[in-house]
């Protein structure tokens, strides 16, 4: 019973104009979108070959005191977003000072007025409100129309009903968002000249991804049946769902960051830095004295040419040690508060099934804050073990036996440890689906169907 | 009956011309300018008159009883209400640690702080000296602005710590390079700010189309429209009355909130405005209203063309997407088409063969031997001023297209009327483009500065020195241009600060101003020939 209404439904929903002509305007969006995403991305990806071939370069001509790894785009920007130019894509390594990290695409005016919109910004916001317009008159609509309580009257159990309708909308809405997913990626991988090059794992992250639209979509339907069943007019329920949407999209995703300032302070960025740079100064009035203390031990011992620079090459490495350890323990404590503040703004985020749907399209697609946070850790390891090593070779042999440095290339995270970090994000989405369809249940038993 | 042949000024001697519809469309701009200055010469008239004597008074009032009627007033007055106060607390702790941020890179100017030391080791006779340390401050940041409590903008692109100094990739030459952004949580960064202007785009639009959408759909639909057009009322009072009935619906509360938020911001978080601000602010408001005129004439206009509520809601509603999340956003990326640019790192290493060419044809001359720059090359002392030259034109040459590319931009979003209003309104607090552009103006200014320095302390200082004495002399010298380029650099930073007069502000959101009047006019003009061939029954 249950699975021929909803087939029914189904049917009947798809072949309408509104479905179709949905349908159409997704996939135009879908198709400028991803145009221009996948542009943007083969700049970038000319810019990362362009760097990484500069740096080589560079490596090689000074005393390789310095060395900056790179990070490319991420393999799915032809379709998403995620922290964009914020991103830095560039980390600075050196002997004297902890890794830096930069961003080599400068922000432009005009985007940061309008950032621009990706697939996932399709899925998540349009597909939300197309799911709302079709499920705000489930119940009141048909209500509207006297067919409700001809269906019920027929020993259609009320549960049954309602299942069958948010399976049905579900399933109308899962379709334009695979429409969507599946277009996007085949026009990215059409265009000339693209880079979308997807592997395994990078299709199996964009079904996990439209597995997350679908359960986002869902979300906004059941909530779209809740209402109808609690209101007893279409306007009234349309009025309560879009200011809800409102809401849950655009208001609450962004206060969330500036109420987690709110809630958790840290230090601003020029207290943190002034810190260092008074941790700094100590540092180099501590070296003027060891440097002292060494030209005389040079004069005690009558040191000449290359003895006489051991001596300063020495004080300078242990010097070099304990400068970049205590400014290490500085800036960590300082990112450390940051990432509780960034913690407690995601968690307020989360709570929303659209906030915990954005952040999970975010780390499926390598393009998140995990993704950043595994760059940093990945730079790290390459300058501690690494570059270390190198640069004890390089200062016990003599420059014509050096080996080449060590080249750092990034490895995107792999599936398993995405899945891992968006498991709170799908526990919500399913926790809100299940939730919402309780209480539509305990509405729906309530509803004066005459 | 055409409404326009109704009415006796415009009463054409054949109206079956009237049907003609190219000689309507060449006619129609006047025509409609026409009903605009009627009603708009009828004002003092009608108030004058009694209310009950004029028709489209009567139709604006029954409109606004029915939106307070069905709670659509008063339940806009409280989400704008919650809302604005939200966004003004937000807005301002976060203007409050930007400007502590800045109090702190203040204060540190004053440190006396080494970042580097100089030592010579010398040779003969076993002597080591170490030589003086090179005392480095915090590049300078610019001050936040107060009024980016109301609307951001681009207030955290200029935050930034810019560096005049030695360029990024030609080390001889003078370039400015921005520094790390002054927000360092991710998610910050990431998210819209949740200001007046990113609440009056999405919310004031929105109310504005819900009501507007059923205000002839409705009608419509319970047949109260019939009725009423079968009465001795022109359809043209009855479009004008709905269209008046719904602004008043929508102005009055958005103007009693945000007054509300403004006393909440004076008293509370402590923010006075002085003269000029008010006008910024008054005309952020006024803006705010044309915005909504906008979105109200569009919901009448699709209101005109359903045939029922529910369809009027879904065109609206995808309207309302198309506009204002689609389109503004899409002229990013289209610009990015029509105007592609070299990316910051890429003009950068471009400079390189232009300063390495000059550097070469001196080689070539045998004048002087040079040093050697890692990464850079062979440099020689007398090439100097022309490779600052010629880098100087190529970045000015650069920021000349991204500012080009960034009007460009500016011109395409007057298509969207919520691209319109941000430029518009950013601009009016002093955190747009035009700012922006001014600030960046001003950088160049200081490099040019800088660059005329440099020039002048290689013409007075020599690299060949012979004896202590002139080693001496050379320091002082040397300290001395280190003095002035650091006062340089406090008077740039001094300049930053100044924002620009309101009446530039002014004109150059007066274009967006105008581009969102065209919009409400055009709108309504629409909705006004929608209604007049719209089928009733």
């Amino acid at each position: 019973m249950l699975l021929t209404i909803a087939v029914k439904e189904f049917r009947e929903r798809l072949f309408r104009l509104r479905f179709v002509s949905t349908l159409i305007a997704l996939i135009v969006l879908v198709s400028a979108t991803v145009i221009a995403l996948a542009y943007e991305h083969r700049t970038q990806a000319d810019d990362y070959n362009r760097r990484v071939e500069f740096h080589r370069r560079e490596v090689e001509k000074t005393d390789f005191n310095l060395m900056r790894v790179d990070r490319p785009a991420p393999a799915l920007s032809s379709l998403f977003n995620g922290l964009g130019a914020n991103a830095p894509d560039q980390i600075e390594l050196s002997d004297s000072a902890p890794p830096e990290s930069r961003q080599t695409i400068e922000t432009e005016a005009t985007e940061a007025m309008f950032p621009a919109i990706d697939l996932s910004f399709c899925i998540r916001v349009v597909l939300s409100l197309v799911a709302l317009l079709f499920s705000y008159d489930a119940i009141t609509g048909e209500k509207e129309s006297g067919t409700l309580k001809q269906v019920l009257s027929n020993s259609v159990s009320r549960a049954t009903l309602l299942a069958a309708k948010w399976i049905a909308l579900t399933a109308t809405m899962g379709v334009l968002v695979i429409a969507a997913l599946a277009s996007g990626a085949l026009l990215a991988r059409l265009l000339p000249g693209s880079p979308f090059v997807i592997r395994a794992s990078d299709a199996l992250a964009l079904l996990m991804i439209s597995a997350v639209g679908i359960l986002l979509v869902s979300v906004f339907t059941i909530l779209g049946i809740l209402v109808s069943s609690l209101v007893p007019s279409s306007s009234s329920s349309l009025a309560i769902l879009m200011l809800a949407w409102v809401m849950m999209v655009f208001v609450f995703p962004n206060a969330s960051p500036y109420l987690a300032v709110w809630l958790s302070p840290a230090q601003t960025y020029q207290q943190a830095s002034r810190s260092e740079k008074q941790i700094n100064s100590e540092m180099y009035a501590q070296l003027k004295e060891r440097n002292a203390k060494g030209a005389e031990k040079v004069r005690d011992e009558k040191l000449k040419g290359p003895e006489m620079q051991e001596v300063a090459r020495q004080i300078r490495k242990a010097w070099n040690e304990e400068r970049k350890e205590s400014l290490n323990r500085l800036r960590e404590d300082y990112r450390a508060r940051l990432r509780q503040q960034e913690k407690k703004s995601a968690l307020i985020a989360a709570l929303s099934p659209y906030g915990s749907a954005t952040q999970a399209m975010a780390a499926l697609s390598d393009s998140g804050m995990e993704s950043d946070d595994r760059f940093f850790r990945l730079a790290r390891i390459f300058d501690d073990d690494q570059l270390s090593a190198h640069s004890r070779l390089r200062a016990e042999m003599s420059k014509a036996q050096r080996p080449s440095p060590p080249v750092f290339t990034y490895e995107s995270t792999p599936l398993g440890e995405r899945l891992s970090v968006v498991a709170f994000q799908l526990s919500v989405l399913i926790a809100y689906n299940a939730a919402l369809f309780i209480a539509s249940l305990w509405a729906f038993r309530r509803y004066d169907v005459r | 009956m055409d409404i326009l042949t109704s009415d006796s000024r415009l009463q054409t001697p054949d109206s079956r011309l009237s049907r003609n519809w190219m000689v309507w469309c060449f006619t129609a701009p006047v025509r409609g300018a026409v009903v605009f200055v009627d009603v708009a010469m009828g004002w003092p008239v009608i108030r004058r008159a009694k209310a009950s004597d004029s028709q489209v008074w009567i139709i604006a009032e029954k409109e606004i009883a029915e939106n307070v009627r069905n709670f659509k007033i008063p339940a806009a007055f409280s989400l704008l209400t919650v809302l604005i106060l939200m966004s003004f607390f937000l807005m301002s702790l976060d203007y409050q640690k930007r400007l502590d941020n800045w109090s702190t890179n203040r204060a540190a100017q004053s440190d006396k702080l080494f970042s580097g030391i100089t030592s010579n080791y010398r040779s003969a006779d076993n002597q080591m000296t170490m030589t003086a340390s090179s005392v480095q401050s915090e590049p300078l940041i610019r001050k936040p602005m107060m009024m980016s409590v109301m609307a951001k903008g681009l207030d955290s692109l200029m935050e930034r710590s810019v560096t005049i100094g030695e360029h990024a990739s030609v080390p001889p030459a003078v370039g400015f390079t921005f520094g790390a952004s002054q927000e360092r949580n991710r998610n910050v960064m990431t998210a819209a700010a949740p200001d007046l202007l990113f609440m009056i785009k999405i919310i004031v639009s929105l109310l504005a189309l819900f009501f507007a959408y059923d205000a002839i759909a409705g009608e419509k639909e319970m047949g109260t429209l019939k009725a009423m057009l079968s009465g001795p009322v022109r359809r043209r009072t009855v479009l004008i009355g709905k269209w008046i009935g719904a602004s008043l619906s929508l102005a009055v509360p958005f103007l009693m909130a945000a007054l509300i938020g403004l006393v909440y911001l004076r008293l509370v978080r402590g923010f006075s405005f002085e003269g000029a601000e008010w006008m910024r602010v008054a005309l952020i408001f006024a803006a705010s209203i044309l915005y909504g005129l906008v979105f109200i004439s569009l919901g009448l206009l699709i209101s005109a063309r359903s045939a029922t509520r529910k369809q009027s809601i879904a065109v609206a509603l995808a309207c309302w997407v198309l506009l204002v999340l689609v389109l503004p956003n899409v002229t990013t990326l289209v610009t990015e088409r029509l105007r592609p640019l070299p990316t910051v790192t890429e003009h950068n290493i471009s400079v390189i063969p232009l300063a390495r060419q000059i550097e070469s044809e001196v080689a070539a001359s045998g004048s002087e031997e040079g040093f050697e720059f890692p990464g850079y090359g062979i440099h020689h002392q007398s090439a100097a001023p022309k490779i600052r030259q010629i880098a100087r034109q190529a970045d000015n040459d650069h920021i000349a297209r991204k500012l080009d590319r960034d009007r460009l931009a500016r011109t395409l979003a007057r298509f969207s009327p919520a691209g319109a209003f941000s430029y518009a309104v950013t601009d009016l607090a002093g955190t747009g483009l035009g700012e922006f552009q001014s600030y960046i103006g001003k950088l160049q200014r200081g490099r040019d500065r800088q660059i005329e320095l440099a020039d002048e302390k290689q013409n007075t200082i020599s690299i060949n020195i012979a004896n202590e004495a002139e080693q001496k002399k050379a320091n002082e010298k040397l300290a001395e241009f280190f003095e002035k380029a650091k006062q340089l650099n406090r008077d740039l930073y001094e300049s930053l600060v100044v924002m620009r007069s309101p009446q530039e502000a002014i004109g150059d959101a007066l274009p967006d101003l105008a581009a969102l009047a065209a919009w409400s006019a055009l709108m309504l003009m629409m909705a006004a020939l929608a209604f007049n061939r719209a089928d009733v029954r």
